[in-house]
């Protein structure tokens, strides 16, 4: 995220554009993820060569994206290939995807845990969040075993851990302090 | 004796910590590396972060925060941005930088957050400080009136300094500003006064000089080396003069002296100038950023004389900075003389000509420690400064033309002896008593019928004769502080027995 206020600037463009023209959130989304599951690198130096003229840019994306994509996000993609700012199409994506969260009033978590959880614990879990959050939450789920066992839970920029890793560390360092006094 | 421990002990400890350990959950605040390099990272998130506060980054690196902006936060790192990549968790630790201080330290070399350098081993200290604080208040100060002896001749009769004054020592490379403070930490010695060098951007080399020094003096056994060598990235060398004052006011606020000594400021506005210009700070004149003079100013006002309610110590500021082929109206230089209470100017002229320390006493000052001076040394050290001063504009004149009067060849005359009075060697400090002695001797004409050349030598042996012979002379100067008539006469008489025997010496030989 290097170039964050470009990235910032685009997908805030897009989301504005999405929204005067009253498009379904989900179907952009599947669309942008969708265009980023099909653009190889290959494509990309295709779409980014300067010897290429820009009309016949435009013409392979519609050729290749017809019918599958809405016209607003082909020209979104024919002006990334012109200022040649494909290789920020996926902080784009993530950018618009927490944009489009915050306006529907989603707050969006991630839960690591070291083994897969149970259908029973997810449901607990969501209703847990939905009660303190007093929103709709939308939540991923990602094994993680360096974790060992527990359970790690994000939201926006607070993290709740409680993993066997963390209280080994908090362990370790409780006994570094202890043992210096 | 080496401390041994048994393993079955070690075991113990940790079964009972084992035993006590609660697990809690953590909640902490988060952020992520948008950007990392050259020491500096940005950081999205941690929006509630407090400027200055110490940020935790994986494999153990800490960073200070320094930039808050609308989406991001700019902070640099105390370790290597190599072990540190774009996406990765920083956490908030929720305390603003601080470094460990106590009785431990003293003896030490350690880095500007607190971790030894020297193969002592670990530090273990029970307390902490913020490195950043707000100097203390007219209310609890008072004024400087105790001195802090730098055992050099010239400094300690012309340009005395007080115990919680701030001193510049200003001049070109490589004409013995370090020597200076070298000198007066060794002075230092049973005076109760503990002394931190902090070292900035500096050669590892000559680092390492310098504490060899102060150990072979035995100087190292009141005194603290903070190290921030040129090796060191710049953000450490930023906050070393900072740590350095911080371990200092630890000391200050138990009611004891201490001597800080930042050798060199312009190095440290270097270090920040590059650290400003990496978070794309504006940069001003000389690329300085605009907060160059607040980042000296609130470093110096720190040292103080506490008020006799607060315990009394006092923390006494040296600061040094390094002038290009003597310049002293570079940016720097005139913003650090604006600060402090007065400058030791060295001159490359002078030390060429061989007057080492090569202070010039008509740039030179000190404007509060003439009240810390010792009564006795203002009663010699008041005419020392006038006849130099005559001494300079004669000798100007004199190379012009050819003959002179005789007042003024008698005025060159003295003004040579006193020049050569005023010489020293490196790491010979005096005591006061010698100083008033021979100051005494020069301004009232006694070793006016001596050859220059001669001087060093019976100066030497004075010192030895009086020891000797009048103990008690010594012990009226330091008891009295002051010398009546009785004892200005009784002076003169020694003085002139031991020329007689001098003079007599050398025709013999």
């Amino acid at each position: 995220m290097k170039n964050y206020n470009q990235i910032r600037k685009y997908s805030t463009s897009l989301f504005k554009t999405i929204l005067e023209k009253k498009i379904n959130f989900d179907d952009v989304k599947n669309q942008l993820n969708f265009i980023l599951n099909n653009l190889n690198d290959d494509l990309k130096i295709i779409l980014e060569h300067p010897a290429i003229e820009i009309d016949k840019k435009e013409e392979l994306i519609k050729n290749i994206f017809k019918n599958k994509i809405i016209e607003e996000l082909m020209n979104f993609i024919v002006l990334l290939s012109v200022k040649k700012k494909l290789n920020l199409l996926k902080d784009i994506v993530n950018f618009f995807d927490q944009i489009t969260s915050e306006f529907l009033n989603i707050e969006k978590i991630v839960v690591k845990s070291a083994f897969e959880l149970d259908i029973k614990q997810k449901e607990k879990l969501e209703k847990m969040f939905e009660n303190i959050l007093n929103k709709k939450t939308n939540v991923d789920y990602i094994i993680d075993k360096k974790l060992i066992c527990g359970i790690m839970i994000n939201i926006r920029d607070k993290i709740l851990e409680n993993s066997i890793k963390t209280r080994l560390t908090q362990f370790k360092n409780n006994i570094i302090i202890n043992w210096q006094l | 004796m080496v401390n041994t421990i048994k393993s079955e002990e070690i075991t113990e400890i940790i079964k009972q910590q084992i035993e006590k350990y609660k697990p809690k959950l953590e909640l902490n605040e988060i952020g992520y590396v948008i950007q990392v390099g050259d020491g500096i990272a940005r950081i999205f998130g941690l929006h509630s972060v407090m400027s200055a506060e110490l940020v935790e980054f994986p494999n153990n690196v800490y960073g200070m925060v320094m930039n808050l902006e609308q989406d991001s936060v700019s902070c640099i790192l105390f370790g290597e941005d190599k072990l540190i990549k774009e996406g990765d968790i920083v956490k908030r630790t929720k305390k603003i930088i601080e470094i460990p201080v106590g009785e431990q330290l003293i003896g030490r070399v350690i880095n500007p957050i607190g971790i030894p350098l020297d193969n002592n081993g670990k530090i273990y200290t029970d307390q902490t400080r913020p490195i950043e604080v707000i100097a203390p208040g007219v209310v609890e100060r008072q004024q400087v009136k105790v001195p802090l002896q730098t055992g050099i001749k010239a400094i300690d009769s012309m340009i005395p300094i007080g115990r919680g004054q701030r001193e510049l020592i200003i001049g070109d490379r490589q004409i013995g500003k370090t020597a200076i403070c070298i000198d007066t930490i060794i002075n230092q010695k049973d005076q109760n006064v503990i002394c931190i060098y902090v070292a900035i951007g500096q050669k590892q080399s000559s680092i390492a000089q310098v504490i060899k020094t102060l150990r072979d003096y035995g100087a190292f056994e009141y005194t603290i080396v903070v190290c921030a060598s040129a090796s060191e990235p710049a953000s450490l060398q930023y906050i070393a003069p900072y740590s350095g004052c911080t371990i200092g006011e630890y000391f200050m606020w138990k009611g004891k002296d201490v001597l800080c000594i930042y050798d060199d400021l312009s190095k440290h506005a270097q270090a920040y100038r590059q650290i400003s210009l990496l978070l794309r700070r504006p940069a001003g004149r000389e690329a300085y950023p605009g907060d160059v003079f607040y980042l000296h100013s609130r470093l110096l006002e720190r040292a103080v004389k506490l008020s006799d309610e607060n315990g009394g110590g006092s923390l006494t500021a040296l600061p040094v900075i390094e002038t290009q082929a003597g310049d002293i109206s570079a940016y720097i230089p005139t913003n650090v003389i604006s600060i402090t209470d007065g400058q030791i100017y060295l001159e490359t002229d002078l030390f060429y000509r061989g007057i080492r320390p090569a202070v010039n006493p008509g740039l030179s000052v000190s404007r509060v420690g003439g009240n810390a001076q010792i009564k006795a040394m203002k009663q010699v050290a008041g005419k020392l400064r006038l006849d130099l001063a005559q001494y300079n504009e004669l000798a100007a004149f004199a190379q012009l033309s050819g003959e002179l009067d005789k007042t003024s060849q008698k005025q060159l005359h003295r003004g040579e002896r006193m020049i050569e009075i005023l010489k020293q060697d490196q790491y010979c400090p005096l005591k006061v008593w010698q100083q008033i002695i021979i100051i005494f001797a020069g301004v009232n004409g006694l070793i006016d019928d001596l050859m220059v050349q001669d001087i060093k030598m019976f100066e030497i042996n004075l010192y030895k004769f009086i020891k000797e012979k009048y103990p008690d002379i010594i012990d009226e100067i330091n008891k009295e502080k002051y010398l009546s008539d009785d004892l200005q006469k009784r002076l003169t008489e020694i003085i002139q027995e031991f020329k007689k025997l001098f003079l007599s010496n050398k025709k013999e030989t």
